[in-house]
């Protein structure tokens, strides 16, 4: 049993640093930098992406399963960078020869799931359509028109 | 066995060999780039994707010649996960050749249909390299791993008419049964696993998925639960019984040939048949082999004996099933998908001759046999339906028999070949189909005549193959009439046969009447061992 | 060179001509020149088969000449092997020469699809022509099977009204058969493969083999082989009971097609029992005997009977196929010199008679478009010419002397009368006698009620006598018929030893009873 030392615990704090910095970086960033649209659905207090008055029983955007299926299938890539970090110490202290092959492995499974997620986003998963940009920008315009008392232009209720 | 495991606890260096699985890696590759490309393309580029899978198809058949005429050092790599036999080899280009076939038959048919072609060139391939895996697959679980690209893109592609109802069907239940049955695979895998384990020395080794360590430990006979060893087999007969579609596991077959579109039942028909032959027999006859005379009613024997005899059982009952429910369909998809099982149950003849060769000579012959036979029911089979697209027309509207009332001089050209490659799935002599029939009972007749005991079970398994072979007539040329010796009474417009689909029926057609005709290099090539050793030349 | 490779030729020339049709069907579209082109290239292969007849000379020995051999498949052990004898050499020639007569015959009957018509015929003589020649089992089986391909495009697309029925029919009766001679045939390689070292398809090497007791087929083997192959060929044949394909197929081909049906293809399966079931399982064939010469006489009876009362011409003929080739099978079972000659002899008088007959009836059937015998009477008036071919070659059907039929037919009575290979042989050679009696009742009563008598129906007064065409191309039947009644020496001469090889054969195969061989010895002295 090894003697307990604090300094072995040095990354996870740091590792707790990086976690909040990242989240805290995230979200300021995008205060700082991301657009500001308002619109009636933004407005709306958060219902996991429905409105929260009406009917419970509505249909789902079909984008949502799409969404959740990219998530888990990127999310399950990544945790086998999990074990291959546990053994690559054991398997780098084997020789040149087998250090390279295990790190070129994982960089050509790296490359391939960044192909991957290059092809997701080409292929316009993440996108949300052009119809629903439109809709989205529509709605920002009505309610500032609305801001400004007037009548709205157009009836630009998100679908 | 993971691969990296073995190499912690051996702590020497790899066995690593990567031109070994050269073939597979470059298939795999191009079909990685063609999906990339396909996300930059625009829509009118699509022969780009096409061109492209062709060409990777194309190299990975030439690595795998050169890996059968030059070798590549070894007989086997990564701890014997990847072997490199005449079987693979042999089937890997036939599964290529399908593949390639595929291709072209699709790429027209794409674009008519208003699909994403570069993404059905990305599947294809991928499900090509999963084939190409269940060859090479010296292991259970790179065999599992095979089957498994191969099924996910298969069941895409067998939905790949979004909007047709019946193209759903087929990859739902497609689907479901599918992973049914990879679910069978893998509960056989493990048990056998586990009943693999035995006793060394002073300690209990644990099981293995090795193939070949299977075999090498079920002739020793020192396998710890012998039992579990005959409930692991029978969940992999199950397993691949399903993907060979043999009856009973067939029911999947016709509905999901019919729905699918149909350059997809083309390949579904010819490709993974051709994949799970290769890996089924890989597992059945190396896995659990005939041991002769050696060790009396030891568990070997017994697996051995249990296998061959259900699968003699199976083949009979394939072969009858398949054509007698051919003889009542009225739609040509499914008629051919009938006669895809009966022939299934044709190349189990000479699996089970194959099971029971007692020399390696005779094994050699029967083994080269089936995959032959692949080859030819590929040919042949791609051919009939690429004829069966071109009139099938859009959406697959036109599959029905009474479509082809006598369209046979209307379109000479078209209704030829197709009677062409029905006369050789029936097997008529000058035809690939004939000189295929004639390896397989060939085989299965050689094992009976040196096996004078067991002889009348052959002769009677290849008895019934002739008399299938008489039943098929009856549906094979009910086409051929109703093209032919009726007249049509409706409009009918010619269709177009563009020129990559030209290009096919060429192929297939020149195919069925070069094995029929001259099939003696090719299946002296199929026999051949690959070289093995260090880099060298062949004698010649 | 010619000489060397005339098998090749003579199989491979129809092909060309087939190929040539279809490039000419493809540039140029006339549909006149296809009868041209076909009949160019049958003439021409008859004219060459006819050169066969310079290495087969007369008592020439039962050798096979124009012999050629080739690896065909490695793997298999195949040979490209061809071969003819006495016994194949006149039948290669009959096949050589229906054909072109049966183009000749279709000149204006066959107008629609013309093109494939001649294609199919010419693969179709093809295919024939190497039935008879190979000497390789697996070569054999191929062309056998290839055989029925255009036969049953033949039929069914040109046939009349029931021709699907038939044509299927035909096809599945007949690959049954095969298919289960291809397991025999694969049989035997293993056989020869156990005891010899190396599996061979050659026919000439296994029955060396089998003469010389280097290899032996066990009896239980023998006998399921000997089965398959005799079925093959009986359904051919075809034996009663499984002749029922044969009036349908008969009866709904078009007239080429059942000229080259009676003619060639029911030859294909005598000729196999001759070659192949006598030849490789001579003790089988003894055993077998008495079953096919009670067979034999039963078709030879009833095709007659049946004959009889069918009020359909061409159905008429097709039955007394059935009888004739009875007579066939009961000289080929009765193994001896004269009954086997005969039964040879017969085959060809068969193709050639009934060859004719079936001509004639397409010809009244092209005027008259019905073929039911009460539609006719007092045809003799309006065709003068038509119905003197008609007797003739009914007359020649019926074994008339003088004319081909009753050498044949005489030459198996006597051989039947003579044979030991089964007990009662008079009482066969007496109940088969009747067969000609009842002939002569169907033939000359169907001759009676269509060519003789008054004039029933208007229609029939003015038919138009036959044309110079078709009397051209019955003329060189006719001038057979007299012939090979007169003089059947060149015929028999040239087969004799072939025959005599097999019969031998049988009778002196190991296990042969003694006095068996010395009365065979004194048929030939006789």
């Amino acid at each position: 049993m090894q003697e307990f030392r604090l300094e072995a615990y040095l990354p996870i704090l740091l590792m707790f640093i990086v976690a909040l910095g990242f989240a805290a970086g995230n979200i300021l960033l995008s205060q700082l930098v991301g657009q500001r649209k308002q619109t009636r659905t933004k407005l709306m207090p958060y219902e996991c992406g429905k409105d929260p008055v009406g009917s419970a029983r509505e249909r789902f955007s079909v984008k949502f399963y799409l969404i959740a299926m990219i998530f888990i299938l990127f999310d399950i890539e990544v945790i086998f960078l999990v074990p291959w970090a546990v053994v690559f110490k054991q398997l780098a202290a084997q020789g040149a020869m087998m250090r390279n092959l295990v790190y070129v492995e994982m960089m050509i499974f790296v490359a391939l799931l960044l192909v991957g997620y290059i092809y997701v986003v080409k292929k316009g998963a993440f996108d949300w359509g052009e119809r629903a940009r439109r809709e989205a920008e529509a709605e920002a315009r009505a309610l500032k028109d609305m801001q400004k008392g007037r009548e709205p232009s157009t009836n630009a209720r998100a679908a | 066995m993971n691969f990296f495991a073995v190499a912690l606890q051996a702590g020497t260096s790899p066995d690593i060999n990567f031109p070994l699985i050269l073939p597979e890696m470059i298939v795999c590759g191009v079909a990685v780039l063609v999906m990339f490309l396909d996300a930059f393309m625009r829509r009118s580029q699509r022969w780009v994707t096409g061109g492209l899978s062709l060409l990777g198809l194309a190299a990975g058949a030439a690595a795998t010649i050169w890996l059968w005429t030059r070798g590549a050092g070894s007989l086997g790599t990564f701890n014997g996960m990847i072997v490199l036999d005449e079987i693979r080899l042999s089937f890997t280009l036939v599964v290529i050749f399908v593949s390639a076939l595929t291709v072209l038959l699709s790429v027209v048919w794409v674009e008519g249909e208003h699909l994403p072609a570069g993404e059905f060139h990305s599947l294809l391939l991928f499900a090509t390299s999963g084939m190409m895996l269940m060859a090479s697959g010296g292991d259970l679980v790179i065999i599992f791993l095979g089957l498994e690209i191969l099924s996910i893109a298969t069941y895409v592609m067998c939905g790949f008419r979004r909007t047709d109802l019946r193209s759903n069907e087929s990859s739902l239940k497609y689907f479901i049964l599918g992973s049914f049955s990879s679910a069978f695979l893998l509960y056989g895998i493990a048990l056998v696993y586990g009943a693999t384990a035995t006793v060394r020395g002073s300690g209990v080794v644990a099981g293995t998925t090795n193939i070949a360590q299977i075999g090498e430990r079920v002739m020793a006979g020192d396998i710890m639960y012998p039992a579990l060893l005959f409930a692991g087999a029978a969940f992999m007969l199950v397993g691949f019984g399903f993907k060979i579609a043999t009856a009973p596991f067939h029911v999947w077959t016709p509905d999901v040939y019919e729905g699918a579109p149909t350059p997809v039942t083309a390949f579904m028909a010819a490709g993974p048949k051709a994949a799970g032959f290769a890996s089924f027999l890989r597992v059945f006859i190396f896995g659990f082999p005939f041991v002769g005379a050696v060790a009396s009613a030891s568990s070997a024997t017994n697996v051995h004996d249990a296998w061959l005899h259900a699968l003699a059982i199976l083949a009979i009952i394939t072969m009858s099933v398949g054509n007698v429910a051919a003889i009542v369909q009225n739609n040509v998809k499914r008629m051919l998908a009938y006669s895809s099982i009966a022939h299934a149950g044709y190349a189990l003849v000479g699996f089970v001759a194959a099971g029971a060769a007692t020399d390696a000579t005779q094994r050699a012959d029967a083994l080269a046999a089936v995959a032959f036979y692949m080859l030819t029911y590929a040919v042949m089979n791609l051919g009939a339906f690429a004829v069966v697209t071109l009139i099938a027309r859009q959406n697959d509207r036109r599959t029905e028999v009474e479509d082809y009332n006598g369209i046979g001089f209307r379109a000479p050209a078209l209704s030829f070949t197709l009677s062409i490659f029905l006369l050789s799935l029936l097997g008529m002599p000058l035809t690939a189909g004939f000189i295929g029939k004639v390896a397989v009972f060939a085989s299965a007749l050689n094992v009976g005549s040196s096996a004078p005991a067991a002889s009348s079970l052959y002769t009677i398994l290849v008895v019934i193959g002739v008399l299938n072979t008489a039943i098929s007539a009856y549906y094979y040329l009910r086409l051929i009439i109703v093209m032919f010796f009726r007249e049509r009474t409706t409009e009918w417009a010619v269709p177009r046969i563009p020129a990559s689909m030209a290009l096919v029926l060429v192929i297939t057609i020149l195919g069925v009447f070069y094995l029929g005709l001259f099939p003696g290099r090719v299946l002296d090539a199929f026999k051949r061992k690959p070289a093995s050793g260090a880099v060298t030349q062949i004698a010649r | 060179m010619l000489q060397d490779n005339l098998l090749t030729i003579l199989i491979l020339l129809p092909t060309v001509g087939a190929l040539a049709l279809i490039g000419h069907g493809l540039f140029w579209k006339r549909e006149n020149d296809y009868r041209w082109i076909a009949l160019l290239f049958s003439v021409i292969t008859f004219a060459l088969s006819l050169l066969l007849l310079t290495r087969v000379g007369e008592n020439s020995d039962a050798a096979f000449r124009f012999e050629q051999k080739t690896l065909w498949i490695g793997a298999i052990g195949s040979y490209y092997h061809l071969g003819v004898d006495g016994m194949s050499l006149w039948l290669v020639i009959l096949t050589t020469l229906l054909v072109p007569v049966s183009i000749l015959s279709s000149w204006n009957s066959i107008k629609k699809r013309a093109l494939s018509f001649y294609v199919f015929m010419l693969i179709l003589e093809s295919a024939m022509i190497g039935v008879f020649v190979s000497l390789d089992l697996l070569i054999f089986y191929l062309f056998f099977e290839a055989s029925l391909v255009p036969m049953f495009f033949m039929i069914g697309i040109w046939g009349g009204e029931r021709r699907i029925y038939a044509a299927t029919k035909f096809f599945i009766y007949t690959a049954v058969g095969s298919l289960l001679m291809l397991v025999g045939i694969i049989a035997l390689y293993y056989i020869h493969q156990q005891q010899a070292g190396a599996g061979t398809f050659d026919y000439l090497t296994l029955l060396d083999a089998l003469k010389s007791g280097r290899v032996v087929i066990t009896e239980s083997s023998a006998f399921w082989i000997f089965l398959a192959f005799a079925f093959a060929f009986c359904i051919k044949v075809p034996l009663w009971p499984l002749h029922t394909w044969l009036p349908d197929a008969h009866t709904e081909a078009p007239t080429a097609g059942s000229v080259i049906l009676a003619g060639v293809l029911l030859k294909m399966g005598t000729y196999g029992l001759l070659r192949f079931n006598l030849g490789l399982m001579p003790e089988m064939a003894r055993r077998f005997a008495p079953y096919f010469v009670v067979l034999a006489i039963i078709g030879i009876i009833y095709g007659a009977l049946v004959a009889m009362v069918q009020p359909d011409v061409k159905r008429l003929v097709a039955y007394s196929s059935v009888s004739h080739m009875g007579f066939v099978v009961l000289g080929i079972f009765s193994f001896t010199e004269q009954g086997m000659q005969g039964a040879l002899y017969q085959m060809l008088n068969h193709g050639v008679s009934t060859g004719a007959l079936f001509l004639l009836v397409g010809m009244i059937y092209d005027r008259r478009h019905t073929r039911q015998i009460s539609d006719f009477g007092g045809l003799a008036t309006p065709m003068p010419w038509f119905s003197t071919f008609f007797v003739i070659a009914s007359l020649s059907s019926i074994g008339l002397p003088f004319l081909n039929g009753f050498v044949g037919e005489f030459l198996i009575l006597l051989g039947t009368w003579l044979s030991t290979g089964f007990s009662y042989n008079w009482v066969a050679t007496m109940i088969a006698a009747t067969g000609v009696i009842w002939a002569a009742v169907y033939m000359l009563w169907m001759l009676q009620r269509v060519v003789f008598g008054r004039i029933r129906h208007g229609e029939n007064a003015r038919l138009s006598d036959l044309n110079a065409r078709e009397v051209g191309l019955l003329i060189p039947l006719l001038i057979l018929m007299l012939v090979m009644g007169v003089y059947p020496r060149p015929f028999l001469s040239r087969s004799r030893e072939s025959v005599v090889a097999v019969q031998q054969r049988v009778t002196k195969s190991t296990g042969a009873a003694g006095s068996f061989s010395v009365e065979v010895q004194e048929n030939k002295q006789r």
